[in-house]
């Protein structure tokens, strides 16, 4: 466990951004507002600016479930939010993870999600007492374990 | 002589299923036919508050009744229709799909033309079902999933001057209903607790509200009431939230209305018919249509709400706006495919918000 600013938080997602790649998995967890989507918003543009692509907006996927970006031709980000979906069905139903593999996955409220061995990294989101600060707790699964 | 033009209009970009029949006579006057929206509120209630079923299967599940029950309750059937146009982003890729696929289908067995519309410009033109408005007018369009101030220039001719810097109002709305533990995590409900709230109790953020143009920002609102809310247990604190959530709304959206307003006015300094058309599901919370109705009177500009039916996901903008593209001599396009991301405006600069510094 960690204690973050916001800063920090693009520091860390600076940091996952040149880790990962294609058909790899970031769960993030937390209660609402507590910075999943600030996350994703770092994470997304740290790819951007490093493939001197333009900045773009990253707006909560909550309503659309799924938000796409492509910042080249090789590499696509997809952004979830499982936020309102109640159950697994749901999940299949809308078969949003059938094109995992061609996407660096980022998934919001991903506790519906029960995929073994898979890359995952695990990032939880937590207020702490100051309100300008997160605690932050990091799980690598996977090749992210070694 | 110009006949009457009939179109099937199909919705499917995210929770609503909606087939529809638009009419628009020799005369120019337009009418709907049939407007069918399977609103899925009955079922959120039964299961406990939460979309139970959305998705593709639900909407495959229901599109053909759905389509089926427009053309019976327009009193046409199916050769009467010149077109057919369907929603083909942004939205969710297999939910779109449903709606494409049904309406290629139709379209080609009908040997008729078939569009593939922006869910945004369907928004855009909706004012234009039921009100005869000139363009330029300023569009602001505030739902669950688009948060946005578009220059409706002319048909086919939108400029986004402010959008959302993350979520959109509608949500901001949701998630707090759902803090305030009500059980249906809807934002009308935020409207009727305001009602026995005190609106100046809880100081709250406004975030971006001097800067950033007429760009929104609603994520640190939610934050802070999150953060607030943890100290508050009774009713009459919550309450005071809702009422002083919905009244800093009111003041961060009178601030970038005005802006907006500002920004659309200065592109055209000698425009005279100035025209405010706010649609999306929260142009339905009554106090934030009266404080916008106020603000239009100072500003100058007549406020336009289209109907309700027409302001939350419908497939009757969808062919209204395949009537507009068929008008401007548009053969249609079988070959358009869905796509989940397809802004409007792709022009439209980033303006950075705060905070994102790299």
């Amino acid at each position: 466990m960690q204690q973050i600013t916001e800063k920090d938080l693009s520091k860390i997602a600076k940091k996952i951004s040149n880790k990962v790649k294609k058909g790899d998995y970031i769960f993030l967890e937390g209660e609402l507002g507590v910075g999943k989507t600030t996350f994703a918003k770092y994470f997304i543009n740290h790819f951007n600016q490093k493939f001197k692509k333009k900045i773009v907006e990253v707006l909560s996927p909550t309503f659309n479930i799924v938000q796409y970006y492509d910042v080249n031709n090789r590499i696509s980000i997809a952004h979830y939010d499982l936020y309102r979906l109640k159950s697994k069905k749901d999940l299949d139903n809308i078969g949003i993870f059938d094109y995992e593999d061609q996407f660096i996955n980022l998934v919001e409220w991903p506790k519906l999600l029960n995929k073994k061995k898979i890359n995952k990294i695990s990032i939880k989101l937590k207020y702490a007492n100051n309100e300008k600060s997160r605690k932050i707790y990091i799980k690598n699964f996977g090749r992210f374990k070694n | 002589m110009k006949k009457n033009l009939i179109f099937l209009g199909i919705e499917t970009s995210c929770d609503e299923t909606a087939a529809s029949v638009v009419m628009q006579d020799s005369k120019g006057k337009v009418k709907i036919l049939s407007n069918v929206v399977s609103s899925q509120i009955k079922i959120h209630k039964k299961f406990g508050g939460v979309v139970p079923d959305l998705a593709s299967k639900a909407h495959a599940d229901k599109i053909d009744i759905i389509i089926k029950q427009a053309i019976y309750k327009s009193k046409k059937s199916f050769k009467d229709i010149d077109g057919v146009a369907a929603t083909a982003g942004p939205g969710l890729l297999v939910c779109l799909m449903v709606g494409m696929t049904a309406g290629k289908t139709i379209a080609r067995f009908l040997d008729k033309p078939f569009f593939g519309i922006n869910h945004l410009e369907g928004h855009a033109l909706s004012a234009g079902i039921t009100n005869d408005i000139s363009y330029p007018y300023l569009l602001l369009l505030i739902s669950g999933g688009h948060t946005q101030f578009l220059s409706v220039n002319n048909f086919g001719d939108y400029k986004r001057i402010g959008t959302t810097i993350d979520d959109a109002l509608g949500e901001a709305f949701d998630k707090v209903a759902k803090m305030l533990g009500a059980n249906i995590p809807n934002g009308k409900i935020i409207e009727k607790m305001s009602l026995k709230g005190n609106p100046k109790k809880y100081l709250l953020p406004k975030p971006i509200l001097h800067k950033s143009g007429c760009n929104l920002s609603f994520a640190g609102l939610k934050t802070a009431v999150m953060l607030k809310i943890k100290n508050v247990k009774n009713n009459k604190s919550k309450y005071d939230m809702a009422a002083s959530f919905q009244e800093t709304i009111n003041e961060i959206l009178r601030i970038k209305c005005s802006k907006a307003m500002d920004m659309f006015l200065d592109l055209r300094p000698k425009l005279k018919n100035k025209n405010f058309v706010v649609a999306g599901g929260v142009a339905s919370n009554k106090s934030i249509r009266n404080n916008l109705i106020k603000l239009s009177r100072s500003k100058g500009f007549t406020i336009i709400f289209p109907p309700s039916k027409l302001c939350t996901d419908n497939a009757a903008m969808i062919a209204w706006a395949g009537i507009k593209h068929y008008q401007k001599k548009s053969k249609g396009n079988f070959n358009v495919e869905s796509s989940a991301r397809w802004p409007l405006d792709p022009e439209a600069p980033f303006m950075k918000g705060p905070g994102l510094k790299l």
